[in-house]
């Protein structure tokens, strides 16, 4: 009986596969590459109604005026919820520190900055969740109703209720409005396994006065393009 | 090294030899059937491969990380079944079995029934208390690299395995002649 067999065959046809990517300029674009999961992007605007709106990759991105100081919050309530507020979009950008702060807490994430040089976005944004343009930005794009029957303790004029009655999609992330912010709700532990959250800041390189003026999100599991587009330019606008 | 598995052939044969058993183990508890076993080990290699690139240290060790992606193989591996891997030309692996391989695999099958009896006994818990118990008392991973796997805090995997083990001590929780949870987990 050959035991080693089959592992060594597939050994070789594997390491085949990973030649084939290694030679390839665009290897998950190959014939024989895996098709791509995981890369679905929500593209959400910061902003609240009133900002003006820009196609950006088809869809619509309003965002608020600048204000100064401050830039974002990150808690964790300690029960698998992690919650990232842009509190000033003109704020200073420090996505390395974003990085490392999410990685403190236990997110298992990617910040990017969005490349002018990036052509191929992770994938079309995923029609099902992006807002329309005439849609409240404040709105989840892909709400689901709270576990709790009513807010108890959120904030009036609050999107959500409070933290420990948020129920996010089942990839464990979501984006909406609060009290003019914009938020960004994290469920760590649904994060699938083997995949990151990317969190994408596309005018942070084009436009660092509006670093933090957009924000996307998204999983990746490593088969598509590391970077992630910036808006061509002149399609955003800011009051 | 990980990281490179995905674009260095080399890295990869070191990545693969060190890990095709427990690979291979994963699968043969999880299957009857050496083909699907088969397949099943090349889809998580393949996903590893392309999944690599994403790879950071805080996502835990390799073995918690390919263990996360065999999670989300099997459980999706029934839904692609109908993509063929011939039709898309790519590497399938109950084609390179032989008469050899396939008795080996029965072998292991055979051999690890107390991990599928145990799995059937397990099946019935709520999603967020068996994986947990799944991967440490079944695959043998330790709690924080289960935790790694599954993207939780390793209290958060804790919690869930003792509610687990509470779950299936209780009287006429899942009848049966497995093993004892709790006598694998402590192992």
């Amino acid at each position: 009986m050959n035991a080693e067999r089959f592992e060594e065959r597939l050994m070789h046809e594997l390491k085949n596969h990973v030649q084939q990517r290694a030679e390839s300029p665009h290897p998950d674009h190959s014939a024989t590459a895996r098709p791509r999961r995981g890369a679905r992007v929500r593209w959400i605007p910061v902003g609240l109604a009133s900002g003006l709106a820009a196609a950006v990759a088809g869809v619509a991105l309003t965002v608020l005026p600048s204000q100064p100081a401050a830039a974002y919050t990150l808690q964790n309530d300690g029960n698998d919820l992690v919650k990232l507020t842009i509190v000033n979009p003109a704020g200073k950008i420090d996505l390395g520190k974003l990085q490392k702060d999410l990685d403190r807490i236990g997110v298992h994430s990617r910040v990017l900055a969005g490349d002018p040089d990036c052509a191929t976005p992770w994938g079309s944004p995923d029609p099902t969740a992006s807002p329309s343009p005439s849609s409240s930005p404040s709105t989840s794009p892909n709400p689901e109703p709270p576990r709790g029957e009513t807010p108890r303790s959120a904030p009036p004029g609050s999107a959500h209720p409070s933290p420990g009655d948020i129920s996010l999609p089942a990839d464990g992330w979501d984006i909406s409005g609060e009290d003019g912010k914009t938020v960004l709700h994290i469920r760590p532990g649904k994060i699938p396994a083997g995949k990151l959250l990317m969190v994408g800041f596309p005018l942070a390189k084009t436009d660092p006065s509006h670093a933090y003026g957009v924000i996307t999100a998204g999983l990746l599991d490593g088969s598509g393009p590391d970077c992630l587009p910036a808006p061509p330019p002149g399609t955003v606008h800011f009051q | 090294m990980v990281a490179r598995i995905g674009e260095d052939p080399e890295a990869f044969e070191a990545f693969y030899r060190e890990h095709v058993q427990a690979v291979l183990r994963y699968a043969t508890r999880r299957t009857r059937d050496p083909h699907a076993a088969a397949d099943l080990v090349t889809e998580v290699f393949l996903a590893a491969i392309s999944a690599a690139g994403g790879y950071r240290p805080q996502l835990g060790t390799p073995i918690a990380w390919l263990h996360g992606i065999a999670r989300n193989v099997a459980a999706s591996q029934e839904r692609r079944a109908a993509r063929i891997w011939a039709a898309e030309g790519r590497i399938a692996g109950h084609r390179l079995l032989d008469g050899d391989d396939i008795a080996r695999l029965e072998e292991r099958i055979d051999a690890e029934r107390a991990s599928r009896h145990l799995l059937e006994r397990i099946a019935l818990l709520p999603r967020r208390l068996r994986e947990v118990l799944e991967l440490v008392a079944v695959d043998g991973l330790s709690v924080s690299e289960a935790a790694k796997a599954l993207g939780i805090s390793t209290v958060a995997a804790r919690v869930r395995l003792h509610r687990a083990r509470k779950a299936l001590q209780q009287p006429g929780a899942n009848p049966g002649s497995a093993p004892s949870p709790s006598s694998l987990v402590e192992a």
